[in-house]
């Protein structure tokens, strides 16, 4: 592999960094080569000292999200603001989905609660069933039953609404970014 | 050296090695050696972290046709070495009572 070659991976392998960031760690990593090879060491071994190209993406990238928040000076992007007004009948439509996709959620959760008090009202009322034990005892497994699906329900939707937090706040960061563009 | 410990000092020893002249990356590491190896990837980050937290800036100079990144230690980076000797005096204290006699069998 060449410098050009190696410098044109690793940009290609830190392309979600804000392009100043891409650029600098490219930069550095350039002069880090120039100056191995200044120092008579061949092109593919300075290549090579460096170690893999992924464990130095990844190094780059883990330290970034630290101070991400810090050296990130955003500034309003008024053009993508007019559009984004203009747009308006569209995204309200989606606006409208996104709440429904919430409302449903919720009406999951209150369905698994109604669950739950199936479940205890069949246990509470065994002991007035057992007149009839067949009756008693069949009231009783499905309250089980009812609990039972009840929190492998509730489980599930936790994990649904991690996944619309996880959605909303990309959603968030991706209109911030259309939005806004860089200061610097 | 253990890798934790190898960890914290770091960022002092890259200070450090900018204290009296500023420097660019690759001599840094060379500077470095004969106390702690230090590869590229690590340099890196750690420079960057310096910079935001405004212990150094950098700036570009020409070289052989092409730009180097020189590193200037702030006054902010130099208070950040002298606060070393007094973590020093405590890490002074903690060698000796890691590496203390067993007394206890003394006292008998």
């Amino acid at each position: 592999m060449t410098k050009n070659e190696f410098l044109k991976e690793l940009e290609k392998k830190l392309k979600d960094l804000s392009a100043a960031d891409m650029k600098k760690s490219v930069e550095f990593y350039s002069e880090m080569l120039d100056d191995l090879m200044e120092d008579g060491i061949s092109e593919e071994e300075a290549i090579e000292s460096l170690g893999n190209i992924d464990d130095i993406a990844q190094q780059i990238k883990s330290n970034q999200s630290f101070d991400v928040p810090q050296n990130t000076a955003r500034k309003p992007a008024w053009f993508n603001i007019v559009i984004f007004l203009c747009a308006f009948p569209i995204w309200f439509a989606l606006v409208a989905v996104y709440i429904a996709l919430w409302a449903v959620l919720v009406s999951l959760y209150i369905a698994d609660l109604a669950l739950v008090f199936t479940g205890i009202l069949g246990i509470a009322a065994f002991p007035f069933l057992l007149g009839s034990p067949a009756s008693a005892f069949f009231t009783l497994g499905e309250a089980a039953a009812a609990i039972g699906l009840s929190v492998l329900l509730f489980f599930g939707l936790n994990i649904l609404g991690k996944l619309y937090f996880k959605f909303t706040r990309w959603l968030l960061i991706k209109i911030q970014y259309f939005l806004t563009k860089e200061a610097a | 050296m253990d890798i934790q410990l190898k960890r914290g000092l770091l960022d002092v020893c890259v200070l450090a090695s900018i204290k009296y002249e500023d420097s660019y990356g690759y001599k840094i590491i060379k500077d470095m050696k004969p106390y702690l190896t230090i590869s590229e990837s690590t340099l890196y980050p750690i420079l960057r972290r310096l910079e935001t937290a405004e212990l150094l800036n950098e700036y570009s100079v020409e070289h052989n046709g092409r730009l180097r990144k020189y590193y200037h230690i702030t006054q902010k980076g130099i208070d950040r070495l002298d606060s070393f000797s007094e973590d020093w005096e405590e890490i002074k204290a903690i060698y000796h009572f890691v590496m203390r006699e067993d007394n206890s069998n003394d006292k008998k």
